[in-house]
């Protein structure tokens, strides 16, 4: 006797198929804190740091590639004109940067780090025997230190910022806001695909600079105002790696 | 409208994974000025039961032992940020840290005995009194000797001041302000202002007996 | 009710709408924003000033009765609304009806006015609580030695007040000065300006409200159960109505989790006596605590068993009531039924006190249609739909 066209094994088979095909994340990027503030400077100026030579180091920690952290700040603050070395400092305190002829004006030290991850047992579950139109969600929340120095150590600018990221899993979430990010919503309202990563860099991207922008104005009050003098090669720092 | 806003703010209990709200997150459901809209703080679900009761359920013995749980609290902000001028928005919301910190400063530089006056330099008036007005009342609720009057030089001092760079002019008006006795004795003048266009943080100096001096 | 409102919109985030571009809108809609942060601002400002002059009845600026002049309130930037003026209204108020506070205020135009004067380094244009000695060369005495200057502004999250008592004499001595916050005041109560109380017991009565509602709640309901007319008869069946009570706890006193169990009562003379033995696991969907001022929705899931004896009771079975069925009812044996039966549903409930009840009910014992049809098939068939309004004692 044949069966019924939905009772077929092919058929299931493809329609499972299919459902796995089209699943895919919708993640949603949600500044908490100091991100969300406005900033003063417009990051798309191509000499907003002209002549400043900076010195990053990116401090490993949990659940962030500091190494690409590193990279991708090198690339937008020299785009805004500054000459920039980065540095990623795998074990804590243990800076390698050496003396220098040429030392760097200004030294930010960042550390990113994971502070939370979350997920809900209960919506994996839903989300596997709905076969994902019920979508599994988790929420990862992370925390960048900034610490900006001048040459001789003293402490200009120090912030920390907060965000949390909330990914949808499912066939449902991914097809309902794929179809409204082609057809109705505007391109910065957009949520399917990697929107989260540019709105979250260009906001992390604008907010460091307006503190190393922040520092470079304190640090001419400090100086009464006076031209900045050639700075002197940093001392080796205490525990820096021989 | 605020109180439905308020209601998102706790957006949930990590851990507490039969909460239904797992499975609709406020913030999928929210779009990208309302995302921005928001402070928020993460705090023990301890201290978050104590700051609103009736929210946030009590924690179990075993979740105080193991500490794991947070709550991420928000709040609405009173304006987005397109609806004040960047700048302003960024000094205005972090007002009270600021001010509090160049009023400690500025305090440990000179005894009880001084009467302060005080001003800010903003391009902004409304701004520039919103800032004088903190930086006042910190320095008074620190116990010190605050007047409310604003020391004004003349008209042709001012005149002359304008057409100095700011390196020179706040060490000549405070040099000026002396020398014309607006300023005299006890008094000491802080002033809070902005030296550069883009920049989002205040910087503190103190004029006292005809000398100015830069906070740290 | 938002959460009932996510859980209906499918999986779609609600930003649809693209930027406007006519400026002339754009300035409607800030302007629209404006009276929007305005109107939330005004309660909690109000707080602010409530714990203010609280402040003063407990700790007086003054040791006598001493006139103040109110130089006026500023709001925060760039809300040009009329909120200056209730403010000022509401702290009159409070002074009048706190006469601890030592403050008087008295009214003053010429301090808030314009006032010149010329002397040696010059024209001085300033306005006359900035110059009180201009207002005394001018003979415009303002009628009290002390100003009052409060300054509202909205930092982030938080309202921010600053307020300033000064000497109205050259000096503008600041004589004291408070800043308050809306985040470390209690939230804005609409508490009575006759009994002002501090942050501290603001809370507690906020607790003691929301520990007066109890864990554990005794529940009365009236209610009917309606079945659907079955395939194989022209005539509805009958509804039973039901009188139940039970004991609803809540997991916290939050109470977005609780759980009931009840028993039922239902007779029908010449058709049935029945009784229910019922629980549910009720979600509040309206927010994630109930309100202290707005209805709370829950839905609920729920399961039990009913037995029921009488004549109505022979449309439960799963078979067609035969002629000797219904004979056999007159000779006092009377058809009897026990059912098993779940339950889903809302509940709009009211500062846990009274609520309205909707559900649908499946039973899964039935098999056949002839009798009880179905409402709603939702892969199961609810063939079952009641209503009841609750007592919670």
């Amino acid at each position: 006797m044949a069966l019924a066209l939905h009772q077929r094994p092919d058929v299931r088979a493809g329609w499972l198929v299919v459902a796995l095909i089209s699943t895919g994340c919708v993640t949603v990027y949600q500044p908490l804190v100091g991100l969300q503030r406005p900033i003063a400077i417009d990051p798309s100026w191509s000499n907003t740091f002209a002549g400043t030579k900076l010195h990053l180091r990116c401090h490993q920690a949990d659940g962030v590639e500091a190494d690409v952290l590193c990279r991708n700040l090198r690339t937008a603050f020299s785009k805004q004109g500054a000459a920039v070395t980065t540095e990623v400092v795998r074990q804590p305190g243990r800076s390698a940067m050496a003396p220098n002829a040429d030392p760097p004006q200004y030294v930010m030290d960042i550390t990113s780090r994971r502070v939370g991850q979350s997920a809900s047992a209960l919506s994996a579950v839903l989300c596997i025997i709905t076969f994902t139109i019920v979508p599994q969600v988790e929420e990862y929340s992370f925390a960048q230190d900034v610490t900006v120095r001048d040459a001789q150590g003293f402490i200009l600018a120090q912030q920390t910022f907060h965000e949390r990221f909330v990914e949808s899993f499912g066939v449902g979430v991914w097809a309902v806001n794929g179809l409204l990010d082609l057809l109705v919503r505007p391109k910065e309202e957009q949520v399917t695909g990697d929107r989260f990563k540019e709105e979250f860099s260009k906001d992390l991207h604008g907010h460091l600079g307006q503190v190393l922008y922040n520092a470079s104005v304190r640090a001419r009050v400090m100086r009464s105002f006076e031209p900045d003098a050639p700075a002197k090669p940093a001392e080796k720092p205490k525990g820096a790696a021989p | 409208m605020r109180g439905l806003r308020a209601l998102v703010g706790l957006l949930g209990l990590s851990g507490c994974v039969l909460d239904p709200r797992f499975l609709a997150d406020p913030v999928v459901f929210s779009n990208r000025a309302e995302r921005r809209s928001l402070d928020c703080t993460r705090l023990s679900q301890l201290e978050a039961f104590e700051r609103y009761p009736g929210q946030v359920p009590a924690p179990q013995a075993r979740t105080l032992a193991s500490e794991d749980t947070t709550v991420l609290t928000c709040a609405p902000r009173y304006f987005g940020i397109d609806e004040r001028p960047a700048r302003d928005e960024a000094i205005l919301s972090t007002l009270r840290e600021q001010v509090g910190a160049l009023a400690d400063q500025a305090r440990a530089l000179h005894g009880r005995e001084a009467v302060w006056h005080v001003d800010a330099f903003y391009p902004s008036l409304p701004v520039a009194q919103k800032i004088a007005v903190a930086a006042r009342t910190t320095l008074a609720e620190r116990g010190l000797t605050v007047s409310n009057r604003v020391p004004t030089l003349a008209a042709g001092d001012v005149a002359v001041l304008a057409t100095l760079p700011p390196a020179e002019v706040y060490a000549a008006a405070c040099r000026r302000s002396f020398e014309t006795r607006v300023l005299e004795g006890n008094d000491v003048f802080l002033g809070v202002m902005i030296v550069d266009a883009r920049e989002t943080i205040l910087h503190g100096g103190v004029c006292s007996e005809g000398a100015w001096r830069w906070l740290p | 009710m938002r959460a009932a409102a996510w859980s209906v919109m499918a999986f779609a985030t609600v930003a649809l709408s693209a930027e406007p571009v006519d400026v002339d809108l754009k300035e409607r809609q800030l302007e629209l924003l404006r009276a929007e942060v305005a109107s939330e601002l005004q309660l909690q400002a109000a707080g602010l000033l409530d714990e203010l002059v609280y402040g003063w009845t407990q700790e007086p600026p003054f040791t006598v009765d001493t006139p103040v002049v109110l130089t006026g309130v500023t709001v925060p930037v760039s809300l040009g609304t009329g909120l200056e003026a209730y403010l000022e209204n509401h702290l009159a108020s409070l002074v009048t009806k706190n006469p601890k506070s030592r403050v008087q205020l008295v009214h003053c135009p010429a301090c808030s006015a314009w006032v010149v004067r010329s002397g040696p380094v010059g024209t001085v244009v300033t306005r006359g609580f900035d110059d009180p000695q201009a207002l005394a060369q001018g003979g415009l005495a303002p009628g009290g030695k002390h100003a009052l200057f409060l300054d509202f502004e909205a930092e982030g999250a938080s309202l921010v007040l600053r307020a300033r008592l000064t000497t109205l004499d050259p000096s503008l001595r600041i004589v004291s000065a408070r800043t308050l916050t809306t985040t470390t005041s209690t939230p804005a109560l609409l508490r009575s300006g006759e009994r002002l109380v501090s942050a501290q017991e603001a809370r507690k009565e906020y607790l003691e409200a929301l520990g007066g509602r109890g864990l554990f709640l005794v529940p009365v309901r009236f209610g009917v159960r309606a079945y659907a007319t079955g395939t194989n008869s022209n005539v509805g069946n009958v509804p039973f109505l039901w009188l139940s009570t039970g004991l609803e706890a809540a997991f916290s006193q939050a109470r977005a989790w609780t759980a009931s169990i009840n028993a039922g009562f239902s007779w029908l003379p010449q058709s049935h006596v029945a009784v229910m033995a019922q629980g549910r696991i009720s979600r509040l969907l309206s927010g994630s605590s109930t309100s202290l001022t707005w209805p709370d929705l829950y839905g609920f899931f729920g399961a039990g068993v009913m037995f029921g004896q009488g004549r109505s009771m022979l449309a439960f079975r799963n078979t067609n009531p035969t002629i000797d069925d219904i004979i056999n009812t007159n000779t006092n044996n009377e058809p009897r039924a026990t059912l098993g039966l779940f339950s889903l549903g809302l509940e709009l409930r009211v500062k846990n006190r009274i609520s309205l009840i909707a559900f649908l009910e499946t039973l899964p014992a039935i098999e056949i249609t002839d009798n009880i049809g179905t409402y709603v098939n939702l892969l199961i068939r609810f063939q079952s739909f009641g209503v009841e309004v609750s007592f919670c004692f």
